[in-house]
Parts: structure tokens; sequence; C-alpha cells
């Protein structure tokens, strides 16, 4: 029983390594089909450039201005999210004016965004606010569908014991707030280095990831833009699993202190 | 400190599920509201308490816990915590006592680092009664507390709320449709039809469930179901 238990452990950890195998023979196929590297390179010139890349400052520094403005683009947007959730959560008249700000962020398309910003935002911050504005309705409508539902009648277990207004934050909000948002907020963390990446690109923002994106596909250096494409990937995936061992450790950290 | 109902209506929308409702508690008693589904028994207990609106008067005492239909255990807080929860106002040092004792009561204190999803039906049941215990209130609500319970099952927590009951005495009203959960725990019983209060029933207290076959009980039985089958 447990042996099978751990060979089923073993399995699922080893099915997605499978999946990337594929991903990379289908691209060695796709590569030897081109034959001239101008659409799929070979995986070893991406190598190569990825290893060319890594040596020099400027990749680093491009690398890690792109984080940085992920990770700032992505905290304005959470914080703001969830005050203006809660705001709309708490005051109806604001929640019926602020709707068609979202809707409107919603549906406007990223590249009107992109454009807009363009001539009037400084290249640094350009990237932060464009995926600013495509990340935060997804955000709030996120964190004001999960305040709502603690409205619920769960809610009403504090209010017959009259439980004090922190203790319901802080024992009944605020965790059910997190375990309902949790998926999103790590989902549209990697959206927000994609979001940022492709605005620095359209941009040609200097010191950056897209912007090293933009510099291989204008020279037609297509290992490099694959490598740089590896890099991104990479960094999304950092990010997401940098919050989801976090959130990991710190629950099973206050579970540890919490039993009796 | 009296517990009642004097001319309250209560409306949903444009549909009156009160209308100008009296009912007056028996105090320190197990008492049961007897009717139909939809006739407005849990509308009692919400106005009770205090969880809806209404217009009338209403006599209760400040302190009220509630154990609802659906138990409502907070997900995220273990058995322990969900009864601690509404007990987070007294000193640190008093708690655990308090919910030790409650969740041994209840059977539940090998369960206590337990979330509510691993637990049964009857389980959670029991942890919504150790908090509603718990809390030091004065009067005990409780919507249709045995539904979906299997006999078995059903007269053993007759068993831990009397168990409960007797040491932590307080006034309890539930609210059911059938009439032998009304014979086997309460010691009133109001018959509820047609909006008001069409029968009142006696019976005489006991420390475990009542035998549903003694003459006292039969006779109860005959009365409750000819109130609640009556045309009015």
């Amino acid at each position: 029983m447990r042996n099978k238990a751990l060979y089923n452990k073993l399995i699922y950890r080893l099915l997605p390594l499978v999946t990337i195998v594929l991903m990379i023979a289908l691209w060695a196929i796709a590569a030897w089909l081109d034959g001239t590297e101008l659409v799929f390179p070979k995986l070893s010139t991406t190598l190569k450039d990825l290893y060319g890349a890594v040596t020099q400052a400027e990749f680093w520094k491009s690398v890690g201005n792109t984080a940085l403005r992920a990770v700032l683009s992505f905290c304005i947007a959470f914080v703001a999210a969830i005050a203006l959730s809660l705001l709309a959560v708490k005051h109806k008249p604001f929640a019926a004016m602020f709707y068609p700000v979202v809707v409107l962020l919603r549906a406007l398309p990223t590249i009107s965004i992109i454009f807009i910003c363009y001539l009037s935002v400084k290249s640094w911050y350009r990237a932060v606010l464009i995926s600013f504005l495509v990340i935060f309705p997804t955000l709030y409508s996120s964190f004001y569908t999960a305040f709502k539902q603690t409205e619920g009648p769960l809610a009403e277990v504090g209010v017959v014991y009259g439980v004090k207004r922190r203790y319901v934050l802080t024992k009944y909000v605020i965790p059910s707030v997190w375990e309902y948002v949790f998926s999103d907020i790590v989902s549209i963390l990697s959206l927000t280095v994609k979001l940022v990446v492709a605005a620095e690109a359209i941009t040609a923002t200097r010191n950056s990831l897209g912007g090293l994106m933009h510099r291989g596909q204008v020279n037609l250096d297509m290992g490099l833009l694959f490598a740089y494409t590896v890099v991104a990937i990479l960094l999304a995936y950092a990010m997401e699993l940098v919050v989801r061992l976090t959130a990991k450790i710190v629950k099973g950290a206050s579970l540890k202190c919490r039993l009796h | 400190m009296s517990i009642a109902l004097k001319n309250v209506t209560k409306k949903y929308d444009d549909r009156i599920v009160l209308n100008d409702f009296f009912i007056s508690f028996e105090e320190g008693k197990i008492n049961c509201i007897l009717g139909p589904s939809g006739i407005g028994k849990t509308t009692i207990l919400r106005v009770l308490a205090g969880l809806t609106d209404y217009s009338g008067f209403v006599e209760r005492p400040e302190k009220v816990s509630y154990i609802f239909q659906d138990s409502r255990l907070l997900p995220n807080l273990t058995v322990w915590e969900n009864v601690e929860y509404v007990i987070l106002d007294i000193p640190k040092e008093q708690r655990p006592p308090l919910i030790k004792n409650l969740l041994e009561l209840t059977e539940l204190y090998d369960r206590r680092n337990d979330f509510p999803q691993s637990l049964s039906g009857g389980m959670a049941r029991r942890v919504a009664i150790a908090r509603a215990y718990a809390y030091s209130a004065d009067l005990l609500l409780m919507d249709e507390p045995f539904s979906a319970l299997d006999t078995g099952l059903k007269l053993r927590q007759i068993a831990v709320y009397k168990t409960l009951a007797s040491k932590y005495p307080r006034t309890s009203i539930f609210v059911s449709h059938d009439i032998d959960e009304a014979l086997l725990f309460a010691d009133k019983v109001f018959v509820m039809a047609d909006g008001k209060i069409a029968e009142t029933i006696n019976l005489t207290p006991t420390g475990d469930y009542r035998d549903l076959f003694s003459p006292e009980t039969l006779n109860a039985k005959k009365r409750l179901f000819e109130a609640l089958t009556k045309k009015y």
C-alpha cells in the first residue's frame, strides 16, 4: 500500500518532466525542419547564446530591472485591488461608481495601453504602468468576489456570538480571502512577467529583458531571442515558486504553532 | 428575563412570514417550535438572534448562542479553534480547560486538531454544539438540530445535549418539523400553524431522551398530530 503511494507520487513528479522533454524534442524537430535557424534556432545555438548572455553584466542588469518592474507592478496592483475591492464591498455606491472603470480596463486592448503609455510615461515606468493596468481589473474582481463571499452565512457566526471585528478579520476574513484568491494571485504573477516583458519589447525599453529580446529580433538573432525567452519563462516560474513556497512555509509554521 | 416575541411582523420582500406574531417561551427549559417547513420557524430564531430586521417587540437576553442547521464551522480553523473563536474575549488561560471539557463531553477531543472538512456531518454538528455551549449565553437557539441524522445518532446527539444542558444550564429553543424529535427532546412544544401558535403542550422534563412509548408521550403525540393536521 505504502509502496503504491510512493510509486504514484514518483509518477506524478516525473510526468511533468516527460512533457518538458517532449516539448524540447518538438523544438529540436522544428529546428531541424527549418534548417535556416531564422524561425527555430537549434537547441545548441540557444544554449550557446544563453551562456554568452549570462556572462555579461548587461544581461543581469536587464533581468533585474524586468523582475523589479514585475514585482513593483504586481505589488501596486495587489494593494490597490485589496483597498478598492474592500471599499466596494463595504460601500455599494462606490462599487457602482467604480464598475465602469473596471469594465473599461478589462476591455481596453493591451496594445492601446502600450501606445498611450509610450508617449506619456518615462521609459523605466512604462512597463510597470502597462502591466498594472492589465492585471489590476483581474485582481480587483478576484478580491471583490472573495470579500463578498465572506459576507455569507459564516459571517453570521461572528455576529451571533459577538466576535470582535479584529478577530473576525484575522481568524475568518483574511484566511478565507487568501484561500480564495491564492491560485489567481500565482497565475497573475506569471502573467505580470509576461506583460512587463511584452511592454518592454514593444516600447524598446533600455536595460530590460524585453529590450534585449527586441534587439535579438531586430538583428534576426533567433538563438539569442530564444535564450531570452527561456530566461523570461524561468523568471516567471521562479516568482511563482517563491510565492508558493513562502505560502507553504508560512502555512505550515502557523499550523504547527496552533496545534493543541 | 423573559423570552418572547410580541406583535412581531416580518416580511421578505412582499411575502409576510410572521404577522403580528406572539410567543412566550418557558425559561430554563427546552422549548420546541414544531411546524411544517416554510412556516417561519427559522425566522423566529433569526429574530431572536438579532440576525434579521422586523417590526414589533422582542424580549431576549443579551447573549444568545445559535446552532445553525448547517453547522457553519470556519473551514480554515481546527475543531479546537472553531470552539475558541466565540470565546476569544475571555482571558487566554481560561480558554483551554473550558474547550477541553466541552470537546471531551462531545467526544471530539481526539479530533481537536482536525479541520472541519475531515469531519462527518454528525461530528461537525457536535463541534457546533460545543461552540454554542462554550459561549456563556443565557439562551440557546437550535435550528433543526437533528435533521439528516439517523435514529442512533439522533439519540446520541440528544444525550450529548442533555449532558451539556445539565453542566451549563440555559433556556433552549429548537425548531423542528418532526413530532418524534419534539417528543424525544423538548420540555414544552409549541405547534405552529397558519402563522400562529395553534397548540402548546407541556411535557415532564427528563434527564435523557424521552420514552416515546409512555402513555404521556403517546397522548402528547396524538395531540401534536391533530394540531398539525387540523385545517385552520
